[in-house]
């Protein structure tokens, strides 16, 4: 039968509820709604969609739009208008998954309380049993005695027809398990949409203290953070993180966080998404007094003791530091890598150029070069090598450089997370178990005629060809239960 | 992915193995257990060179996407050794062949990908491995259902043997129903990774689309077989698409 013939047949005019209802439950509804979100998903990957960080910020959005349109030209707009650079939380999408989630539902209440019983192809063959009602026994007894029959076999019982149908079906639940498994996944994935928020790039450095907010009232400390490097191949292998957590500034419970590894507190998740290597400089004079520093990340703010954060992932920028000052150069320019940072001292006219690389071979902590610049010149006049914490003089100034960690920490929570691995485990178990029994339906026909027993069954779903074995051997079993022969169909 | 020699060798050997069995399965029944011990032989090769390819690069094997083909096309070759009923089609036989064959090549030739093994932790490693083999498996298994199909759509109306077209059916049908849940594990793994390592289960890269896109067109295959019950042609013409979308999902693997 094919899918358009098969919608036909359900669709009844006169009772549009029931042919809905027919429509809903029906396996063609899930295979439709599956391709339906199958399509969706491909053109996700031909179609070009929205980046996440475009997602949050109107101006990044913006600018990826107008790239949207210079590149697709009159078709971006269509792209736009249908919501398709967004695919994935578009309303295709989550109209597709609330049909399909209704779908499945539906089609869960059906096995429980079916409202309309399958009707038996009988192109595909019947077995009937036949034999003589014994005197002591009526039809109904032994109506009730195939039914035991079945049920010994196990084999779930509705009947049809004021009992002269009766309908076995088995390892029907297997089938069910996969939409229970999918109903749960949808649910989960709704409320992860709904509930579940996260806040990523926290920075700490040792000793800080940050608020986690969002309704807590907890706030978390490190202690301790330290990086690991391989010592064959001087990459970073791991970092280690000592979390303290403080309730009303009392400590609470410690936590070791490892570099992509989850731990768990008070109902959050945390992640240590990296520990990146920091560089503290402080500068004083021969009297001992603090000397200004400045970086071209924050402009024209002073400070004594500034941090550097050193990123090798990071790709180079271009920072132009404007000086108004009299009798000074208007602007320096500086192309940075991730691996390499500026300190400007601006009553020295003086700039440091800080250098870090990874650990060689057999070592294990990184090393920094410092380079000192007279003004706009490009060639230092001094050069330094160092491992750990060390002081050097430059120009009659003392300059220290103390090595450190910061940790990146995301940190949320998600109660999604759960039903979603519930169902998806609900899912592999059904599907296998599925595999390992496919259902089984049976439609029996009682006929009881001046003593004449004839009972015909039929299966349901069946394959042209060859028999089921199953089939066979629950007729052959019946057949010896019920001291009855069998009799092929003609 | 460079290959030093050794390895080379192997696959070579894995691929004159293949020509070979293709070559014997055009012979009659007589040569079943000489093309039997080709199959094992070749299969045998794939293993030693992805085993071998891993110790020289001091790793977990099938960290790498040229790897994960190499080892699709052995999972072929097992599904087959494992699924005795679809020995009855030559041209099945031959599809089979040529499919392994083809990835084995594209595996051996794709060209060195600049992401190469980014996990440092061995237990990433390891549940990386775990989650490319079962993918490796649930590929083979629609490679040799879909190649079966094919012969299916093919001979169907050359020959009237309903008893070679059902064994075929069948086996295909035993081939898709267990490559479903390997690869259902496979995304369950890989989701169960990046939730563990960064706190997303799902991103939608391309090679995570492809895999979803791959399952959900073999759920819909699912619902054909367990709950309508097709047979014939409508399932053999699913099945071939299956395979296309598989072998779609294997090059998008690499991004």
């Amino acid at each position: 039968m094919t899918m358009r013939a098969h919608f036909a047949e359900l669709w009844n005019s006169e009772d549009v509820l029931d042919s809905l209802w027919r429509i809903f439950v029906s396996p063609y509804t899930t295979m439709l709604l599956l391709l339906g979100l199958a399509v969706l998903v491909c053109l996700g990957t031909f179609l070009p969609q929205r980046p996440a960080d475009a997602a949050t910020d109107p101006m990044t959005n913006s600018l990826w739009l107008t790239s949207l349109r210079e590149r697709y030209h009159s078709a971006a707009d269509w792209l736009v208008r249908l919501k398709l650079f967004d695919i994935h939380h578009s309303l295709w999408f989550r109209g597709l998954l609330g049909l399909l989630a209704f779908n499945l539902l539906l089609g869960t209440v059906h096995f429980i309380h079916p409202r309309h019983l399958w009707r038996a192809d009988l192109s595909l063959g019947t077995k009937t049993l036949v034999g003589r009602l014994s005197p002591a026994e009526t039809s109904e007894q032994l109506l009730e005695r195939v039914k035991e029959a079945l049920r010994v076999h196990r084999y779930r019982l509705l009947d049809g027809n004021n009992g002269l149908l009766v309908y076995a079906g088995r390892f029907a639940l297997f089938p069910v398990l996969v939409y229970l498994g999918l109903l749960l996944i949808i649910g989960g994935l709704a409320l992860s949409e709904r509930t579940a928020w996260w806040e990523e790039g926290v920075t700490l450095r040792p000793g800080q203290v940050r608020p986690l907010s969002h309704g807590t009232d907890l706030a978390i400390r490190a202690e301790l953070i330290e990086a690991s490097y391989d010592r064959t191949r001087g990459q970073l292998q791991d970092g280690r993180t000592e979390l303290t957590f403080l309730r009303a500034d009392r400590e609470v419970r410690r936590k070791i966080l490892h570099n992509h590894a989850p731990s768990l507190y008070a109902g959050l998740i945390f992640y240590q998404m990296s520990t990146e290597p920091v560089l503290l400089v402080r500068a004083q004079d021969a009297t001992g007094r603090d000397l200004v520093l400045q970086t071209p990340e924050t402009g024209a703010t002073q400070f004594v003791e500034v941090a550097l954060r050193f990123r090798e992932e990071e790709s180079p920028r271009y920072v132009i530091v404007l000086n108004f000052a009299p009798t000074s150069l208007l602007s320096r320019y500086f192309q940075q890598e991730g691996s390499e940072k500026y300190v400007l001292v601006p009553s020295r006219d003086l700039s440091l150029r800080l250098l870090l690389s990874p650990p060689p071979p057999g070592e294990v902590a990184s090393t920094f070069q410092v380079e000192a610049f007279y003004g706009a010149e490009t060639s230092p006049f001094y050069q330094h090598q160092f491992h750990g914490a060390s002081s050097v003089e430059i120009l009659g100034d003392s300059y220290t450089f103390r090595p450190q960690h910061y940790a990146v920490i995301k940190f949320g929570q998600d109660y999604g997370l759960m039903p979603i691995l519930a169902g998806a485990v609900m899912v592999l178990v059904g599907i296998v178990l599925s595999a390992w029994r496919p259902p089984r339906r049976l439609r029996l026909v009682a006929q009881f005629v001046n003593g004449e027993v004839n009972l015909s069954f039929t299966r349901g779903a069946a394959a042209k060809g060859e028999t089921p074995h199953w089939f066979e051997s629950l007729i052959q079993d019946l057949a010896a239960a019920l001291a009855l022969n069998v009799q092929s169909a003609p | 992915m460079s290959l030093p020699l050794a390895e080379t060798h192997f696959f070579a050997a894995a691929a004159v193995c293949l020509v070979g069995g293709a070559a014997i399965a055009l012979l009659d029944a007589r040569w079943r257990t000489v093309e039997r011990s080709t199959k094992l032989l070749a299969l045998l090769c794939m293993v030693a060179g992805l085993g071998l390819s891993a110790i020289k690069r001091g790793g977990w094997p099938l960290l790498v996407t040229a790897e994960v083909i190499l080892a699709s096309a052995a999972g072929a070759m097992l599904w087959r050794v494992l699924c005795r009923h679809g020995h009855k089609s030559k041209l099945g036989a031959l599809l089979l062949y040529a499919i392994a064959a083809g990835l084995l090549v594209w595996g051996v030739a794709r060209r060195p990908t600049p992401q190469a093994v980014s996990v440092v932790n061995s237990v990433q490693q390891a549940w990386l491995f775990a989650s490319h083999l079962t993918l490796a498996l649930a590929c083979g298994a629609f490679v040799e259902a879909g190649s079966l199909a094919l012969a299916c759509l093919l001979t169907a109306r050359q020959t009237n043997s309903q008893a070679n077209m059902d064994c075929n059916e069948k086996a295909g049908r035993n081939a898709v129903l267990a490559g479903l849940p390997l690869l259902t594990v496979s995304l369950l793994l890989t989701a169960l990774g990046g939730q563990y390592t960064h706190g997303v289960y799902w991103s939608w890269t391309v090679s995570e689309s492809w895999h979803l896109l791959t399952w959900l067109f073999y759920a819909i295959l699912w619902c054909t077989l367990v709950l309508l019950g097709w047979r014939g042609r409508r399932l053999w013409g699913l099945a071939t698409v299956g395979l296309i979308l598989t072998l779609l999902m294997l090059k998008a693997m690499g991004g």
